[in-house]
């Protein structure tokens, strides 16, 4: 009976202490003052603002991802602290280490479970991140320079993905860090593999050697990996999530109308919650399955298929299309600084703070969902999204045995044999190709309109620019098939190509109808040229209306982009259908598309 | 203030007299821009700068090892009628290269596929080089007939010791049709 | 809404924590152990500590933490009469005390892991699967150079050793740097990477390990490699012959024992106070150069191609007549000394004389210039000419009549 009282009585004598009082500086009974308190005196929540918008912390409308992203980093930092106690980045240990961290350590596999668990949730959750910010047009002015730090981080969760994946020394570690690698080695100027090679270059001293630390990957790659996983790269990134949240907080928040709440305790709880199903689900994940772990590394024997870790797919199935320094250096590179030019290139301002507007839009009978807001920017980012996870479910699921393609409910075998050889287009067709390809981008400044409307009456500019994208949607097609029909060793003389899918169908066609077939590939030919202009023409509208918009260095930049993400796709079209290997080579620099 | 943004204000020098904003006097313009304080704010920026950038160059050039913990990269090999016609897997293990006899001499190659660096397998009966990475196949004399890899294996220079035995050097490689046919990285040998 | 969710939530937490917690103590040794303690003398009870157990022996890189389950193994007053509480049969302890060899250097297994599966290595990515049985025996020839001095105790292995040389298997295979080169090195096979087996496994029932690949191969070679026939394959493509390892016919127990030979043959260095090195084996003395001879044949694998004492018969894609390896009981009437000896010198290039078009397959009579000495080579001619007075002896009709049905048997 008296214990309550007894309690409340030493709870006021505890808050009376000087010692209480040096710490908590105010009381916890719910009044406005306190809420405000208790954000601006506590050093981790005054982060936040005191009060914010309602709507900016609808769950719908951030679904919480980038205080995920952030609280998955904090877990890893503890997990991998603790992972840091029984570990020794040292090629006769480190597996040993590892191993007993599953068979001898309390906890220890469970541990390493949600490290690496975590770890692949953190890169989705900052993908997501990445997503909602672009969809919900809140890298536009004034948080340009917080997107570019956004992407920053992005790229620094992937390379602490990257160099953690060496530490535990296993089959997997290691030929996923040796093509990495080899990445390096083909770089151009600095890799002793790669093109425009500086004079002075050799194995002992290019990239590859500066990041594996010798010419074999070895204990000084390991170390160094081990110094970039656990000290250097969470330092930096450290850094730019500081600039990062400090720019949230300065460039106020991309939804900062309408009625305000306190912060806490609307966000803080919303947080904790987060927090809390982030918490539950990596639990049942670690527990559910554990972290993988191959035989110990070994250099003579690979692996086959060697795979990547998931979220670099993509990019080792790119690396199957291109030379290596084409996918491995110079596409990461754009695709990075396309990223971070996006705020630049994009200056509408409409449809920041908000989700997109769906509305329809009707290709002949059907009707799709489509953005009515930004159609282009949001049609594009998506684009360039869903391809790069169409790349990724490629490289994990239709990947076998000597990266063979096999169709996911296949069985993988190691006997079989290469069903497709490839070749290379001619390098005159591969040329006129590319020409017509890049040459649609070309816009017809308003000017040159009116002048020819003036010379050669008010139809010309149109009829112009439909022969124009009739004539280049024609050269693609020919440049595509005519080497197929026509070139020997594409086609008569069974140069193994022929049983790619379109080639073999072309085959057939030409065996079963004898003249008839080839005039039934002539159709082909037409038709998709027709279909190539048709597209052309009508793009030519919004074209010319993108470059009066922009101008010409922002319509330059952003036409390239999202031509090279295009042909990207073209290519890989070209090789799975058509069994081309290269469409552009020039041998002496290494450069082949 | 930095040396970098000279300030906008500033007239051409060879025209002071015409801006009322400046001193009238050309030697106290010359003093302010080029004085004693801005002699010391300028070159110190400067050392600060020197300072900096060679302190960055040189974290640089420490992270490039001087001496390595690895296997020389020339070695022997053993006698050369120790190896049938064929390609012989004998040294990928310790040393990472396939020694490769045909019926007119030796030449040997680095273990390392071309594409991304995996280790190919070799396959007598298919007569070719597997990389299991990405599926480049190669012939025997290493030219690529399948896969991604943009270039041919690369050949190691081999020579004979003076004790008879095989001499590889990885340091010296050759892939050029014609040139790897010839000179260091090729050893004739009759006797097949 | 929010405080439901609140509770829920870290309600979840604690459960999973909780249960995480329960499945890390609840280990197959701790039950292994509880189970034992239980059966033994409380007085007995203070002789067996509990915990994970390991034996570190440094010289051979191994963490063995088989005693925690395995806790009887040195303790046979303790010890029951099932698994894993048994006490080690024999006295190999007493030779090999567990500090100084640990286990998994002979019984192969993961030392290193406390869970049962994982342990024996029946698990993927272990390659060291548990030698169970008599295949233990093949361990002994990592140290024991001399195997004649033991061969009480593996009989298996010295019996494997000798069927490898008297099936002739060196004719095609290496080993320590003897053998023909028609096939694949066996010097290390005992540690052959899987990597390197996966495309076999495919034709093979489970488990998928060495010890079973090595069976299968050795009772069925072209089952696990039939080869790629023409018609399966995109044109332009040279086709897969199947393997050329003859089917033997071995019973059961000689499939055991090279099974156990084959599988001693691993890339394992142990050091050298380890080590009982061979004694060099005494040059053996034959009566006549015909036994010299017949050493010979069998010593250099001849037998594999041209079968016991020459009958032919085997398998072979090269050969002109019948696809066989022809016999050799007559070479006496067909070849001079001389002509048999630059034969056996240069061996037959492998030229296909039959079906021009396919590829070169894979089996030819190999070049013995530089492999088998000129003694030999005599003793080897010799050998071969006693075949066909062999059968003039066998032959009743004298030798007329079997010169007249071997030239049947040639055409």
């Amino acid at each position: 009976m008296a214990n309550p009282s007894l309690i409340a009585n030493v709870k006021q004598q505890v808050k009376k202490t000087k010692v209480w009082k040096s710490i908590f500086r105010h009381d916890f009974s719910d009044t406005p003052r306190t809420r405000l308190q208790r954000i601006f005196g506590n050093v981790f929540l005054h982060l936040h603002p005191v009060r914010i918008a309602k709507d900016a912390i609808r769950i719908t409308y951030t679904w919480g991802l980038g205080g995920i992203s952030f609280y998955l980093f904090l877990l890893l930092i503890v997990t991998g602290i603790l992972l840091m106690f029984y570990y020794r980045p040292f090629s006769a240990v480190a597996y040993q280490d590892i191993k007993d961290l599953t068979y001898a350590v309390t906890l220890g596999g469970f541990l390493r479970n949600m490290h690496r668990w975590a770890a692949h949730l953190m890169v989705i959750a900052v993908i997501l991140h990445m997503i909602r910010v672009f969809l919900t047009g809140a890298y536009k002015p004034p948080r340009e320079y917080n997107w570019v730090v956004g992407v920053l981080l992005l790229v620094m969760t992937l390379f602490l993905s990257y160099t953690g994946y060496l530490l535990p020394w296993d089959q997997l570690a290691l030929w996923a860090v040796t093509v990495g690698a080899q990445m390096a080695a083909n770089s151009p100027m600095l890799g002793n593999e790669g093109p425009f090679k500086l004079p002075f270059i050799t194995t002992a001293n290019d990239a590859r050697f500066v990041m594996v630390g010798g010419t074999t990957i070895n204990d000084a790659t390991l170390i160094r990996f081990y110094v970039l996983h656990c000290m250097a790269v969470p330092f930096l990134l450290t850094l730019f999530l500081v600039v990062h949240f400090w720019r949230v907080r300065k460039d106020s928040f991309s939804v900062n109308t309408g009625p305000k709440v306190d912060v806490w305790p609307n966000l803080v709880s919303r947080e904790l919650l987060a927090a809390l199903l982030i918490t539950v689900v990596l639990l049942v994940w670690s527990l559910a399955l554990n972290a993988p772990l191959e035989g110990v590394a070994n250099l003579n024997v690979t692996p086959n298929p060697s795979k990547a870790p998931w979220y670099f797919l993509g990019l080792q199935e790119l690396l199957v299309y291109f030379d290596p320094w084409i996918a491995g250096v110079l596409l990461p590179t754009f695709i990075v600084i396309g990223l971070m030019a996006i705020p630049y290139i994009d200056i509408n301002p409409k449809g920041l703070g908000v989700w997109p507007k769906m509305g329809k839009l009707k290709v002949g009978p059907i009707s799709i969902p489509w953005p009515t807001e930004r159609p282009f920017a949001v049609s594009v980012f998506m684009l360039g999204a869903t391809m790069w996870f169409v790349l990724i479910f490629i490289g994990s699921f239709c990947r076998g045995p000597n990266w063979e393609w096999y169709w996911p409910w296949e069985v993988w075998s190691h006997r079989r044999i290469s069903k497709m050889t490839l070749l290379n287009l001619p390098n005159i067709y591969g040329l006129a190709l590319m020409g017509a390809y890049f040459a649609q981008a070309l816009p017809f400044p308003k000017a040159a309109k009116d002048m020819l409307r003036a010379k050669a009456g008010e139809k010309a500019p149109a009829f112009l620019s439909a022969a124009f994208h009739m004539g280049l949607g024609f050269v693609i097609s020919a440049a595509i098939f005519v080497p197929l029909v026509t070139e020997q060793k594409l086609f008569e003389g069974l140069g193994r190509s022929h049983n790619s899918p379109a080639v073999q169908a072309m085959y057939g066609w030409v065996h079963t109808m004898g003249p008839m077939g080839y005039g039934l590939i002539g159709a082909l030919v037409l038709v998709s040229g027709l279909l190539l202009g048709w597209v052309g023409v009508q793009f030519a509208k919004f074209k010319d209306s993108l470059y009066e918009e922009l101008g010409p260095i922002k319509y330059v930049i952003a036409v390239a982009l999202l031509l090279l993400m295009m042909g990207v796709l073209g290519k890989i079209v070209l090789r799975l259908l058509f069994g081309v290997k290269y469409v552009f080579t020039l041998p002496m620099f290494n450069f082949n598309i | 203030m930095s040396q970098a943004q000279p300030a906008p204000t500033s007239p051409p020098p060879t025209a002071p007299a015409t801006d009322p904003a400046k001193p009238a006097d050309i030697w106290e313009w010359f003093d302010e821009k080029f004085g004693r304080r801005q002699f010391l704010l300028q070159s110190g920026w400067a050392f600060f700068w020197v300072f900096l950038g060679g302190w960055l160059l040189s974290n640089l050039r420490y992270l490039f090892p001087n001496v390595l913990y690895e296997p020389s990269l020339s070695f022997k090999a053993g006698k050369p009628e120790d190896y049938p016609v064929g390609v012989s897997e004998k040294m990928k293990k310790t040393h990472r290269v396939w020694i490769v006899r045909t019926d007119k001499g030796f030449y040997s190659f680095w273990a390392r596929c071309t594409h991304l660096g995996c280790t190919p397998n070799w396959f007598d009966t298919e007569n070719r080089f597997k990389c299991p990475c990405h599926g480049s196949n190669f012939n025997r004399d290493g030219d690529v007939i399948a896969g991604p890899a943009p270039k041919p294996l690369w050949r190691c220079a081999i020579k004979l010791a003076d004790d008879g035995q095989l001499l590889i050097d990885k340091a010296r490689l050759e892939n050029r049709g014609g040139a790897r046919e010839k000179d260091d990285f090729f050893l004739p040998y009759a006797g097949a | 809404m929010k405080r439901l969710l609140f509770f829920i939530l870290t309600a979840a937490c604690s459960v999973i924590f909780v249960y995480a917690l329960w499945r890390d103590t609840d280990r197959d040794w701790t039950r292994y152990q509880h189970q034992f303690v239980k059966t033994l003398e409380p007085a007995n009870r203070k002789l067996v500590s509990g915990g994970i157990k390991q034996v570190i022996v440094d010289d051979l890189k191994r963490v063995d933490r088989c005693t925690t389950c395995h806790v009887a193994i040195d303790k046979p007053q303790l010890a029951l009469g099932e698994e894993p509480f048994k006490a080690h049969p024999g006295k190999y302890l007493q030779w090999h005390p567990v500090e100084k060899f640990a286990c998994t250097v002979c019984h192969g297994g993961q030392g290193i892991a406390t869970e049962t599966l994982a342990a024996h290595g029946d698990v993927k990515h272990w390659e060291e699967p548990l030698l169970r049985g008599q295949l233990v025996q093949s361990s002994c020839a990592s140290c024991h150079g001399d195997v004649q001095a033991i061969q009480e105790h593996v009989p298996l292995l010295v019996r494997g050793k000798q069927l490898f040389q008297e099936k002739g298997c060196y004719g095609c295979h290496v080993i320590k740097d003897f053998g023909g080169q028609l096939s694949v090195e066996l010097t290390q096979v005992g540690s052959k990477p899987y990597q390197l087996i996966h495309a076999d496994f495919e034709m093979m029932p489970h488990p998928h390990d060495r010890i079973h690949w090595i069976e299968a191969k050795l009772r069925a070679p072209r089952l696990l490699n039939p080869g790629v026939r023409q018609d399966q394959l995109p044109p332009g493509e040279e086709e897969v012959f199947p393997t050329a390892m003859p089917h033997f016919g071995l019973a059961d127990d000689e499939v055991k024992a090279l099974q156990v030979y084959l599988l001693s043959l691993r890339d394992f260095d142990p050091p050298t106070s380890y080590v009982t090195p061979a004694k060099p084996e005494p040059a053996p003395v034959y009566a006549t150069a015909v036994d010299r001879g017949r050493a010979v044949f069998q010593r250099f694998g001849c037998v594999g191609c041209h079968n016991v004492d020459g009958v032919g018969g085997r398998h072979n894609w090269n050969a002109g007549l019948g696809e066989e390896v022809p016999s050799l009981m007559y070479v006496k009437m067909y070849y001079s000394e001389d002509e048999l000896r630059t034969l056996i010198h240069n061996g037959r290039q492998p030229a296909y004389r039959g079906r021009v078009h396919r590829p070169v397959p894979p089996v030819f009579m190999p070049a013995w210039k530089d492999k088998i000495n000129e003694e030999d080579v005599d003793a080897l001619i010799a050998y071969l000419y006693s075949l066909y007075d062999k059968v003039l002896q066998s032959s009743t009709d004298g030798p007329a009549a079997v010169a007249a049905s071997a030239d049947v048997a040639v055409q």
